[in-house]
C-alpha cells in the first residue's frame, strides 16, 4: 500500500520536496486548485524528480461554477443541454485524455459524478463515461466512484454498485467518499464497515483501489489490501468535502490554519500546547513519534516544544512522511499479521490514550479517542463478513497491487 | 399414479419395468430399464407454459454438458404428446443410492463422509460454473450418497441456465426455491445476483446440516416467515468439530453461508481449490 499525494492548495513546493526526499512518489493534481499553465508545468516538474502523477477531473458536480475548475478546457460549457451525453461528453472526455497525454499520467481517472443515492441514473452515467473512455484511450482507467454519506451507509446501494462493477472489471477505482456531516475522523461504524466491505470487495474482483482524500483512520483499509491512500495538507484534502468543488469559498483553507502535530501511535493531532502539556508532565516521550520523522526532530529537541520553532510548515511534512511510514508497513505478507497490527495499534492507541487523557492532554476535535470503538467495531464486522475468504485470497490480493 | 401414466409403455415400448419413483408438483420420476443404458430414471415433466417448452429443452441440452461424474448422465430427452397436452421427457442415469436426509436423519455424518459430501459437491458447483448452470436447489433430499459413499446431486428441475432468460417473472417477489437451503438473493428474486455462489450458501447449510443434524433456519421456526427472517436477517451459527482444531473447515462453512453473496467466495471454482486446501490440511485421504 502507497502513500499518493493529493494535491491541494500550497502543496506545489511541499510536493516536489517529499518526492525529492522519498525518491519517487504520485501526485494526485487537482485542477480546482492549479491554473490550466501551471498544471503541464507542475506535472514536467515532477516527473524530471522521478514522480508520477495522476489527473483528478473533479467531475463530482458537473453543475459547479468554481472559478478555477471551469476555466479548465475540458470543463464542459453546458453540461444541462440534452447534448451532453452524448457528444458533450466525448468532447470533454477527447479533450481530458489530450491533458493527460500532455501531463504524463500513468493511469486516465475516468470522470464520475457524486451520487447523492446509487440508483439507475447514476450507474448509467458511470457506464457511459466508462465505456466511452475505454474506446478512445489505451491508458489503464481507474474508475471515479463518489459517494454520498447516505450511499454509502446504504447496503443494498452497495451490493448494487458491486453487481455493476463485477460486470465492468475496470482495471482501478479511485473513491471519494463523503464523511458525515463533513467531518474529519468519522465515529460512525457503519460509515467505515461499509468503506472496508466496498474496498474489499473491489479488490476481490482483481481491481485496484486508490482511496482519494483520506487521512490516517483509513489504515484500516490495509485490511482490504488496497492500493493507496492520498492525503494531503489541509483537511479539505484529507477527506472529502463536495462544497469545495462547488463554488470557491471564502480564501480559501489557510485563515483557519493551525499547527498541529501529528502523533502516529495514538493516531491524534495535537495543537501545539498540548504537547507543551505533555512536556510539563513528563510524557513528552509518550507521543513522540516512533520512529521519528526528519520534521519532527525538532520538536522534541529537549525544551518547551512550542518555543522550538516548529511550525506548520515542518507540521504538514512530518504528517505525510509520518503516514507514509504506516502506510508503506501496513499491509504484511499474511492476513493475519496484518489485521493483528491494525488491532494492537488500536490496542495500544488506546491504553497510551487514556494515559493522556487523564492529564489532560487532548487531541480536541482530532482526537482519535472517539473513533476506536467504531474503528474496532468495522474491523470485527470486517472480520466476520469477507474475514475468512480475504484470509484464503490474501496473496493473491496483496500481489495484484499498483 | 400410474393411471395416469398408463401411456407410458405405448410412448416408451423400449423401456421395461417402469415403477413410479417419485411424484409431485409438474414432475413425475420412474425406474425402467434401457436396453442400452440398463438402469434408468425416466422423468416426465409438464412445462409451466406451452410456449417455453424450446426454452427447457434448451436448458436440458446445457444439463447434458455438466462434467462431472456425480452429476446423473442425461442419456435422452424430447417431447412427448400425450392426449391432453405436451410433456418434456429425460431419460437419464439411474442413481442407486440414499438420500442424504435419511442418512442425516439416522446420525450425523463422520469426518471422512463429511469432507467427501463437501468435495463432491464443490466440484459439482465448479463444473456447473463452467457452463453457467446454477442449481439452485441443493438440499439434502437432492443428493445421494451411492454405496461406495460418492455424493450425486440430483434434480436440476429449478436450475438456472444464466446466459439463458430466466424461467421465472422478474416481477415475481419471491423466487423459486426450497426455504431453509436458499441466501437471500434468491428469496428476494434477485435474479442478477443469482451465480454459483447461490449454490455455495446452500452447500454450506448441508454440510452443517450434515453434522448437527438441524437446520438453523428451520429448526423450530414457527412457521415459513419466521424462516424467511433468519435468512435475512440472522448470522449463521459457527460449527465447531472436535477434529477441525484450526477451526478452517468451520471458517470455510462460515464463508458459504454469508447473507450477502460478495462475501462468499467468489466462485465455485475457488470454493473447491480452498477446500481441498484445508481437506489436505485436516490429513483426509477421501
Amino acid at each position: 500500500m502507497k502513500l499518493f499525494l493529493q494535491f491541494g492548495f500550497g502543496m506545489m513546493k511541499l510536493s516536489k520536496e517529499l518526492i525529492k526526499t522519498w525518491g519517487e512518489g504520485t501526485v494526485i493534481l487537482s485542477p480546482r486548485d492549479l491554473e490550466p499553465e501551471q498544471l503541464p508545468r507542475f506535472s514536467k516538474e515532477l516527473h524530471r524528480i522521478n514522480g508520477e502523477t495522476l489527473l483528478d477531473p473533479q467531475f463530482y458536480l458537473p453543475r459547479s461554477d468554481h472559478h478555477r475548475l471551469t476555466k479548465h478546457g475540458y470543463w464542459p460549457n453546458d453540461y444541462e443541454t440534452s447534448a451532453f451525453p452524448s457528444a458533450g461528453q466525448t468532447e470533454m472526455l477527447d479533450r481530458l485524455i489530450e491533458l493527460n497525454e500532455e501531463l504524463g499520467t500513468s493511469h486516465f481517472i475516468v470522470p464520475g459524478l457524486r451520487a447523492a443515492s446509487i440508483d439507475d441514473v447514476w450507474l448509467d452515467s458511470q457506464n457511459r463515461f466508462y465505456e466511452a473512455s475505454m474506446a478512445l484511450t489505451n491508458k489503464p482507467l481507474l474508475v471515479t466512484i463518489c459517494l454520498s454519506e447516505y450511499a454509502i451507509r446504504n447496503e443494498d446501494q452497495i451490493t448494487k454498485l458491486l453487481s455493476v462493477c463485477e460486470q465492468l472489471q475496470a482495471f482501478g477505482y479511485y473513491l471519494m467518499i463523503e464523511p458525515p456531516a463533513n467531518s474529519y475522523l468519522v465515529d460512525d461504524p457503519i460509515w467505515l464497515a461499509h468503506i472496508l466491505d466496498l474496498c474489499t470487495s473491489l479488490k476481490r474482483q482483481g481491481s485496484k483501489v486508490i482511496y482519494g482524500c483520506g487521512n490516517h483512520q483509513q489504515l484500516i483499509l490495509s485490511c482490504a489490501a488496497i492500493d493507496a491512500i492520498s492525503s494531503g495538507t489541509w483537511l479539505n484534502v484529507r477527506s472529502f468535502v463536495p462544497d469545495k468543488y462547488r463554488t470557491k469559498i471564502g480564501k480559501d483553507d489557510q485563515s483557519r490554519r493551525a499547527t498541529w502535530y501529528y502523533c502516529p501511535q495514538t493516531l491524534t493531532e495535537y495543537k501545539l500546547p498540548y504537547v507543551d502539556l505533555a512536556f510539563e508532565h513528563g510524557l513528552i516521550e509518550k507521543i513522540k513519534p516512533n520512529p521519528s520523522t526528519p520534521y519532527s526532530e525538532g520538536l522534541f529537541s529537549g525544551s518547551q516544544p512550542s518555543a522550538s520553532g516548529w511550525g506548520e510548515y515542518e507540521a504538514v511534512r512530518h504528517y505525510l512522511c509520518a503516514l507514509k511510514e504506516q502506510i508503506s508497513g501496513a499491509i504484511q505478507p499474511t492476513f493475519e499479521g496484518t489485521l493483528n497490527l491494525r488491532e494492537n495499534h488500536l490496542a495500544q492507541a488506546r491504553e497510551l490514550l487514556t494515559v493522556l487523557h487523564d492529564a489532560k492532554i487532548r487531541g480536541e476535535a482530532r482526537d482519535f479517542w472517539k473513533c476506536l470503538d467504531s474503528s474496532e467495531a468495522a474491523l470485527e464486522i470486517f472480520k466476520k463478513t469477507h474475514g475468512p475468504s480475504v484470509k484464503w485470497k490474501w496473496q493473491q490480493m496483496i500481489s495484484n497491487s499498483l | 399414479m400410474l393411471a395416469n401414466f398408463r401411456w407410458l409403455p405405448q410412448k416408451f415400448p423400449h423401456l421395461t419395468g417402469i415403477t413410479p419413483l417419485k411424484t409431485g408438483g409438474q414432475k413425475a420420476v420412474f425406474r425402467c430399464r434401457h436396453p442400452k443404458y440398463g438402469e434408468c430414471a425416466l422423468k416426465i415433466i409438464l412445462p409451466g407454459r406451452e410456449n417455453r417448452i424450446d426454452r427447457e429443452l434448451e436448458a436440458v441440452a446445457r444439463l447434458q454438458q455438466i462434467k462431472s461424474p456425480y452429476v446423473p448422465k442425461v442419456y435422452e430427452y424430447g417431447i412427448v404428446p400425450t392426449y391432453s397436452d405436451r410433456r418434456i421427457w429425460i431419460l437419464e442415469e439411474f442413481i442407486d443410492g440414499m438420500e442424504l436426509s435419511d442418512i442425516i436423519a439416522a446420525q450425523p455424518l463422520s469426518k471422512d463422509q463429511l469432507l467427501q459430501l463437501a468435495s463432491n459437491l464443490l466440484s459439482i458447483i465448479a463444473n456447473a460454473e463452467l457452463v453457467n448452470v446454477v442449481h439452485r436447489d441443493i438440499k439434502p433430499e437432492n443428493v445421494k450418497i451411492d454405496s461406495n459413499g460418492q455424493a450425486w446431486l440430483l434434480d436440476f428441475g429449478i436450475a438456472r441456465i444464466l446466459d439463458l432468460d430466466s424461467k421465472t417473472a422478474t416481477s415475481d417477489i419471491l423466487g423459486p426455491r426450497t426455504l431453509g437451503y436458499c441466501p437471500p438473493e434468491q428469496l428476494r428474486n434477485q435474479k442478477d445476483d443469482i451465480s454459483s455462489r447461490t449454490d455455495l450458501f446452500a452447500v454450506g447449510v448441508v454440510l452443517y446440516e450434515s453434522v448437527m443434524q438441524i437446520n438453523p433456519y428451520l429448526h423450530n421456526a414457527r412457521d415459513q416467515f419466521e424462516t424467511m427472517r433468519r435468512i435475512e436477517n440472522d448470522a449463521f451459527p459457527p460449527l465447531s468439530l472436535p477434529w477441525d482444531t484450526r477451526g478452517r473447515f468451520s471458517e470455510f462453512v462460515a464463508a458459504l453461508t454469508q447473507r450477502q453473496f460478495r462475501h462468499r467466495p467468489d466462485t465455485g471454482k475457488e470454493a473447491l481449490a480452498w477446500f481441498e486446501d484445508i481437506k489436505s490440511d485436516l490429513g483426509s485421504t477421501t
